[in-house]
């Protein structure tokens, strides 16, 4: 049986009306946060009250920060879309994967990495592209030190890893290309690798910020790019700038106030015109303070807002930049200028070319995966091994299987 | 000296196939004048070469996905991601082929094939020589015209505009031309208005 619309039907209906009235309640504390971030004209009071949560026994506040002297930004300034370079080498990575399945033919999960570039402004060059499939299938990587199969986190978690190492390689291997070299990565740069579901967090973090290491080596400007950023760092400083000092307390930095509910896009949709960009901030949080603790404060993450829209409806995304990026003002600029750029290729989609292409390259689908699967079996076959096979999946796949329909043939 | 082998002129690959016809691909990067609407083309169907199905283009389709059609919505075309879509982006160019005869050990037959090609099979453009034994009959035209799904009007005349460049001299082309002419006319006696629409297609 498949999903009954005329049940659920009601409850699409009762959906809309609730996401009216939450957007309605929402407009006038917006209304309250715009005047209040456009107020925010000295940097003075924005440091002192950042000191004051960094340095006292505060501990709960994960809320934007300006960058260090000289370097920060009037919190509520905008940049306008800078003209491009004339020429800029983008390259992109992303990743997709197979997760480890109990009933595959054999246990097993795929990475599969997909990096593009892209030579901006050399009409006549073909971007180039590749991919590197990596297919685990040894126990030590399998299973955890429990011998349980590893979670999709850590496979997702190992993803991300071969991600920023393609970009670190891809980097050095064109390092004689066109300047500035821009690094595309799909997703924030802060990675979460902690957690006692993750495998070898500890050694995959490593590696990660020594990706990170080459890339500031190969004086790239590494950028993670959020689509739809559902971050509230700017809304969380608005809340703190808006509380008196003696009020400032764990208990109530873990709202923010009366502005809760509320976004950064939801704010700059307000603010920010076409093409423009938000200031420079950091994120305020113990994930980012270990980042430049562990490498030095080249290797904190810095973050700015752009509307890639050209005209009409906003669409806010969020560059994740790390320091060394966030200090050169011409790189931001090119960058700013080159995200941009990549965004008008595609006309109504705002958004990268390089990324869309890279994304392209690493998508394995069901069709793939069935394909691969195939292929495992046959191997296995030829070396006398049986494969292992799901009752549960086939009956599924004889329930879900197409219908087929009778035609007179020729 | 060991005699030269013919230059090969491939259009593409099977993809699927019947005795009727066959669908080939090709790269859209790969798309020429061998890629003609009503060319001869053959096809091996066995792996000694011994017998060939002969068929004509009909159709040449190159099918979008939802980045081209994103591409082509942008206010000016990037030349960098067209370059990109042509090369590096898989888009397959499918070339639809209706059988029209075959070549059994060097003799042509204007009947269908006895079995269609297997998928991958390279498919060839027909040499002059081949064009030129083939239309020395013309029962292949009844196939033509009496195919469904193909515009077998427009179909019949580009493949004899086509087949006139298979004959050295400019009497042979107007002989070949006059003698289609009179072939059509009996065969469509019964449909004016259609055997008047070929002949001004094929008009010498």
């Amino acid at each position: 049986m498949s999903l009954e619309f005329n049940k659920v039907l009601e409850q699409v209906q009762t959906m809309g009306r609730y996401l009216k009235h939450k957007g309605d309640s929402a407009s006038n504390r917006l209304q309250r946060a715009v005047e209040m971030f456009l107020a925010c004209t000295e940097l003075d009071p924005v440091h002192e009250r950042i000191d004051l949560v960094r340095k006292s026994s505060v501990s709960g506040y994960r809320g934007a920060a300006p960058t260090p002297r000289p370097y920060d930004e009037i919190i509520c300034g905008v940049g306008e879309a800078p003209i491009p370079p004339q020429q800029a080498t983008l390259i992109a990575a992303d990743g997709s994967q197979i997760f480890p399945d109990v009933h595959a033919p054999a246990l097993y999960y795929l990475l599969n990495i997909g990096v593009y570039t892209y030579y901006h402004g050399q009409q006549q060059r073909l971007p180039s592209q590749f991919t590197s499939p990596d297919l685990v299938y040894s126990d030590t990587q399998l299973l955890d030190r429990d011998g349980r199969l590893v979670t999709n986190q850590t496979v997702n978690a190992r993803r991300s890893l071969a991600e920023m190492q393609a970009l670190a390689r891809s980097a050095w291997e064109q390092r004689g290309e066109a300047r500035p070299m821009i690094a595309l990565h799909d997703g924030g740069l802060l990675k979460f690798f902690g957690g006692a579901e993750i495998e070898g967090a500890e050694s995959i973090e490593r590696d990660y910020m020594d990706a990170l290491g080459k890339l500031q080596d190969t004086s790239t400007v590494l950028a993670g790019y959020l689509d739809v950023p559902r971050s509230t760092y700017i809304i969380s400083l608005l809340h703190l700038l808006s509380l008196e000092p003696h009020q400032i307390n764990d208990a109530v930095l873990k709202t923010n106030g009366e502005f809760e509910g509320l976004n950064d896009a939801m704010l700059l949709n307000q603010v920010l015109e076409a093409g423009e960009r938000s200031a420079v901030m950091t994120q305020n949080s113990p994930q980012n303070k270990e980042y430049r603790d562990r490498k030095g404060a080249d290797f904190e993450i810095a973050f700015f807002y752009i509307n890639v829209s050209v005209e009409g409806r906003s669409v806010i995304v969020r560059v994740d930049i790390p320091m060394w990026v966030a200090r050169d003002k011409d790189a931001i600029a090119a960058l700013h200028a080159l995200i941009l750029a990549q965004c008008a290729i595609q006309g109504r989609k705002r958004y990268p070319y390089a990324l869309t292409r890279a994304d392209e390259l690493a998508y394995v689908s069901s069709i793939e995966k069935q394909q691969l699967e195939e292929m495992i079996r046959i191997n296995m076959r030829a070396q006398d091994l049986e494969p292992e096979s799901s009752s549960k999946l086939q009956s599924k796949s004889l329930a879900r299987g197409d219908r087929t329909v009778h035609r007179l043939r020729r | 000296m060991a005699a030269q082998a013919p230059e090969r002129h491939l259009v593409g690959r099977v993809l699927r196939a019947s005795t009727t016809g066959f669908d080939c691909g090709t790269r859209s990067s790969k798309i020429d004048e061998k890629h003609t609407f009503g060319s001869f083309v053959k096809v091996a169907i066995t792996d000694d070469q011994s017998i060939c199905a002969i068929g004509l283009i009909y159709a040449i389709r190159i099918d979008d996905d939802a980045l081209a059609r994103e591409l082509v919505m942008a206010s000016a075309v990037d030349n960098i991601a067209m370059i990109d879509q042509r090369e590096n982006r898989m888009v397959p160019v499918e070339i639809c082929v209706i059988n029209i005869g075959y070549k059994y050990h060097g003799q042509m037959v204007q009947s269908m094939p006895p079995r269609p090609p297997l998928s991958l099979s390279e498919v060839e453009l027909c040499t002059a020589e081949e064009v030129f034994d083939f239309t020395q009959h013309f029962d292949f035209f009844r196939l033509v015209l009496g195919a469904k799904e193909v515009p077998s009007d427009e179909l019949i005349a580009a493949a004899l505009n086509y087949a006139a460049g298979a004959y050295d001299s400019d009497t042979d082309k107007y002989d070949f031309k006059v003698e289609c002419g009179r072939r059509l006319a009996v065969m469509l006696s019964n449909d004016l208005k259609r055997l008047t629409h070929v002949l001004a297609l094929i008009r010498p």
